[in-house]
């Protein structure tokens, strides 16, 4: 395992590098004037000057050179500027990633937990209604468009029912005078032991969660169920059964023991897919995080907030997906004894 | 193509033919469990696959020949959701063919009135400026069907020669390649489609590059993995030992029993494609706003959704059961021509 685990993290380095040559390019290619583009329409001369000096946009400075400045501007210096709205651009990302990430966490909760559940239902019964009402979800669910059924959750529940918010994190009244600790509002509330917070926090969460989760579910209840019919025929299940264990033990404690491997693998990247692929519900919601902010830079032809962006979604999926990785590692004993490389082992 | 070559194939048909129709039923609730167990994927497993690097299918089978083609289509017809993708599928080329009519007449101003409810007249009601949502959901079907099968083109055309290049020759060029596949994959595909917008312009011409672009990697991933089977097999070998030029065996060789999956995942690709530039002209990157696309229907129309609900379910509905129906016929397509899947 360990040689497993060293070759695979000897891949992130030059991914990371990759990644960082894609959002580099984001200034590179960029249409017209780069520092014009980063300074907006009202900016004095004076500070596109000063732009185009700090990012070495001018026809002196090789590509590789730039490539060293804009690593320095946005690693370590951070003192990037957001020209559009005066901050920094480090700073504005990560306050994004947490909004994202609370996001994303929210709704791979809801997608496991429907999604394992509904999965070993229909698993266990390959020919039952449920069987048919899953796989029924799980082709819904990766057909429908995610911002159409975000407008029509939103038109139902915030416009028809008024159950939950529209969009936001918060309460406009509770925003005010909130200062988040970890910007994960949840957490915030209940670090300050605030209800007022941690409640409106709840509710503003809960719809764009549940919309988010949709194409996990879909993909965990039928992978779930999937694996769940191929373990049941197996003969440790029919020993499990015969020397007269509860069926419950034999599904929850047998059977999906050896199917979450695949579920686990698959959820972990459907999380990193997540992380940063909630571009459209962020948008719908109006949801301050990460996908609604690469939207805005891209309307806006903001290259450089545009950049900041992509390199940090990047870096977050090569993680994730190292994370992934490593995981598979540790659970697959197959892996773990060396004998067995993820490649041939496949997931499906 | 080789003499082995043809041979199989011939194999193939008589396997089709000989191959009772009711081997493999409907995917639902009739399918055998290890069938099901074995491909728990489609569309779903592409995604996987595409968030996993995890392409390891093995070869698919060469696609029906003349002589397979009645009993395939009879198979195709015994397998429900194939069959029910393939009638959505048609049911919207029908209405893109309407859209076309619509188009050319330049039908918009059915009724003065806006919002109209639906009724015998209007069956999808109309939008805030009198137009009548039937006819712009047909000339929707024109836009997206088009734009989306273009984009598939696209990334064929990119990926498959890509991904024949790397599995064939290996060495450097696949390690090169493969890393640059890598790198695609890793951002999200919606988001590296705003960057090409952003960067190439917002029209819907641009759009549809983007997808295209965006989706190759799936293609050259999936072609590099059946590649590196087929290289193997002694029919290439029989094709080099006669001498034959690299060039004639990638492409009599090789090429076409990659056929296969390509197709499958050119079919399952339209439908993400379809979902994709939708997204993309959601967020009002395809320029000009009196486009007839669905996704900018949506758009324009978001707001009035909870009063006049038709003018947003309309156009939704049709992007939902268009991508439905392609991802239903692809999923049945890799069952029917996939022989381990019939043999199971």
């Amino acid at each position: 395992m360990l040689v497993f685990l060293l070759k695979r993290i000897a891949m992130v380095p030059p991914m990371l590098f990759a990644v960082s040559v894609v959002a580099f390019l984001c200034l590179e290619l960029v249409p017209g004037d780069a520092a014009q583009m980063a300074a907006g329409q009202l900016q004095d001369p004076e500070t596109i000057a000063q732009i185009r000096e700090k990012w070495g946009l001018d026809e002196d400075t090789s590509p590789v050179e730039r490539y060293g400045m804009f690593l320095n501007n946005l690693l370590i210096q951070r003192d990037a500027r957001n020209f559009y709205t005066g901050e920094y651009i480090t700073e504005e990302l990560f306050e994004r990633f947490t909004a994202t990430a609370e996001l994303a966490l929210a709704a791979m909760l809801i997608a496991a937990l429907i999604g394992v559940n509904l999965g070993i239902a229909a698993g266990r019964r390959p020919g039952s209604g449920t069987s048919a009402a899953s796989l029924a979800l799980a082709y819904g669910g990766i057909s429908v468009p995610i911002f159409w059924l975000a407008i029509l959750s939103v038109g139902v529940f915030a416009v028809w029912l008024q159950v939950v918010p529209a969009s936001g994190r918060l309460d406009a009244s509770l925003l005010a005078d909130f200062d988040p600790i970890t910007g994960f509002y949840l957490l915030d509330g209940l670090l300050k032991a605030d209800m007022r917070i941690l409640g409106s926090a709840l509710h503003h969460l809960i719809l764009p969660a549940a919309v988010l989760a949709t194409i996990p579910t879909a993909i965990v209840v039928r992978l779930t169920r999937a694996s769940m019919i191929e373990e049941l025929q197996k003969d440790y299940v029919r020993t499990a059964r015969s020397k007269g264990l509860r069926e419950d033990r034999v599904v929850r404690g047998h059977a999906l023991k050896n199917a979450a491997i695949p579920i686990l693998t698959a959820t972990g990247a459907q999380f990193g897919y997540l992380l940063t692929g909630a571009v459209l519900t962020e948008t719908v919601f109006a949801w301050p995080g990460l996908g609604s902010y690469v939207v805005e830079a891209a309307k806006g032809q903001n290259g450089m907030a545009l950049m900041g962006g992509i390199l940090l979604l990047g870096t977050i999926v090569v993680f994730v997906n190292l994370l992934v990785d490593v995981l598979y590692a540790v659970l697959d004993p197959r892996v773990r004894a060396g004998q067995h490389s993820r490649r041939e082992g496949g997931t499906a | 193509m080789s003499g082995d070559e043809q041979r199989q194939g011939e194999a193939q048909g008589a396997q089709n033919a000989s191959n009772p129709p009711n081997a493999r039923d409907a995917e639902g609730a009739s399918a055998t469990p290890s069938a099901t167990a074995a491909d728990p994927g489609g569309p779903l497993r592409a995604r996987q696959i595409e968030a996993q690097g995890l392409a390891d299918e093995p070869p698919e089978a060469p696609l029906p020949t003349r002589r397979g083609l009645r009993p395939f289509v009879r198979r195709l017809v015994k397998h429900r959701p194939a069959f029910v993708g393939l009638c959505l599928v048609l049911l919207f080329v029908g209405a893109a063919a309407l859209g076309l009519v619509f188009e050319i007449q330049d039908v918009r101003h059915a009724s003065p009135e806006p919002f109209h409810p639906p009724s015998l007249e209007h069956p999808f009601g109309t939008d805030t400026q009198g137009h009548d949502m039937f006819v712009l959901v047909c000339r929707g079907a024109v836009a997206s069907l088009l734009v989306a099968t273009l984009a598939v083109l696209i990334a064929v055309f990119i990926g498959v020669p890509l991904g024949v290049v790397a599995g064939y020759f290996g060495g450097w060029i696949d390690l090169v390649l493969g890393r640059i596949i890598d790198v695609m994959m890793t951002f999200p595909s919606l988001v590296l489609a705003l960057t090409i917008v952003m960067l190439t312009g917002q029209s819907l011409k641009n759009i549809t590059i983007a997808v295209g672009v965006v989706g190759a990697p799936l293609f050259a991933r999936q072609v590099r993995a059946s590649v590196l089977v087929i290289r193997s097999q002694d029919y290439v070998t029989a094709a080099r030992a006669l001498g034959f030029r690299r060039i004639r065996i990638l492409f009599g060789a090789v090429l076409p029993n990659c056929l296969t999956p390509i197709l499958v995942l050119a079919t399952l690709g339209i439908g993400t494609a379809i979902l994709d530039v939708a997204g993309l002209s959601f967020l009002g990157l395809s320029g000009d706003p009196s486009l007839p696309e669905w996704g900018l229907m949506l758009q324009l129309n978001q707001n009035d959704f909870a009063q006049y609900p038709w003018v947003v379910l309309a156009p939704g509905i049709a992007i939902f059961l268009t991508v439905l129906g392609f991802n239903l016929f692809g999923d049945g397509l890799r069952d029917l021509l996939d022989p381990q899947g019939r043999r199971r």
